[in-house]
């Protein structure tokens, strides 16, 4: 991995060492698209990234990493 | 309807111009469906933004704010295969990140074949500068930046030839696709990522607005009204040259 970026790279970095491990990470599939979630609370996820879903579905800005997803008893 | 609306409707802005349309619409779909519900029109143009650091194939810690190359090439994907969408606007405010994530974004976009605008603002820079220029026609903000600097090597770095070599090499990918999908000289290029004396903690040149049009990096200073304009006049060439293509 190369960084090629104006911010100094400890500033990037910070933290590496220190925080744990990323994750835990659950892989949902939820109405036919497969993610990466990171449980946030009981039933809520944020997405970390689409690992599978439909070419149309990368579109939607509700599936965007980041965005947060109620998933209880919706994965199939 | 009022005068200030009815402005609003026949605006020349993308979206818009089907005012009388979706003016018809409305009406229809009261008599049709019982409903007053507006459709809401569907833009024919996706924005992309390249935010933060670009993340490749290690994920950052999160203070960072990043762009997923692993989302953003699907999307792009998506843009070029879907016929609703006509053309691409990217909008660029990237302080870099991964070599290899940010040129496989700036490949993507630059063999799209569906009209893209590439638009600066506050910065793009290091990685940034080949996704900015992989555009057909690029735009920068009066007072965005892009910074061109040699990349360094991270991690462990074994003392040999061979390592300065690699380097060199990582950098020539870089300076050949600017190069060539803009109208700088390779010349001017490595003089700018090379000159002393302007960065406070790196070799290199942090190119400002008019300056980087003045070196052939950009096309035009300009902000989102006018990268909307030069989007729907190739847009609008697009759709003629398919059409005279099929008469």
């Amino acid at each position: 991995m190369s960084l090629y970026t104006t911010m100094p790279l400890e500033l990037v970095l910070d933290g590496w060492n220190r925080a744990a491990e990323p994750g835990p990470f659950l892989d949902l599939t939820i109405r036919g698209i497969t993610m990466r979630v990171v449980p946030v609370a009981p039933g809520v996820g944020r997405i970390e990234r689409l690992l599978y879903a439909p070419l149309e579905r990368y579109l939607d800005p509700a599936l965007t990493p980041g965005q947060t997803i109620v998933y209880g008893g919706l994965e199939t | 309807m009022t005068e200030r609306s009815n402005r609003y409707i026949s605006g020349d802005q993308p979206g818009a111009a089907g005012g009388d349309a979706r003016a018809s619409a409305a009406v229809e779909s009261v008599v049709q469906l019982g409903q007053t519900a507006v459709p809401t029109p569907e833009s024919n143009i996706f924005c992309l933004t390249i935010i933060g650091q670009i993340e490749g194939h290690m994920m950052l810690p999160p203070q960072n704010k990043t762009t997923k190359y692993e989302h953003v090439i699907p999307q792009l994907v998506a843009a070029e295969q879907n016929p609703k969408i006509e053309g691409l606007l990217i909008v660029l405010n990237t302080v870099g990140g991964d070599v290899e994530a940010g040129l496989a974004i700036a490949e993507m976009i630059a063999s799209m074949s569906k009209p893209k605008v590439a638009i600066v603002l506050g910065g793009g820079h290091s990685i940034g500068v080949p996704i900015a220029v992989s555009a057909d026609y690029t735009l920068i903000a009066e007072t965005a930046t892009m910074t061109i600097h040699p990349i360094r090597l991270n991690g462990l770095i074994i003392g040999v030839p061979q390592t300065f070599e690699y380097l060199e090499k990582m950098q020539e990918r870089v300076t050949k696709f600017v190069t060539k999908h803009s109208n700088i000289a390779e010349e001017t290029f490595k003089e700018l990522m090379f000159r002393m004396g302007q960065l406070t903690r790196d070799i290199g040149t942090t190119v400002i607005g008019s300056d980087a049009v003045k070196y052939g990096l950009i096309d035009e200073v300009g902000g989102l009204g006018e990268a909307l304009r030069v989007l729907n006049r190739l847009i609008g060439e697009r759709k003629a040259a398919k059409g005279a293509s099929l008469q």
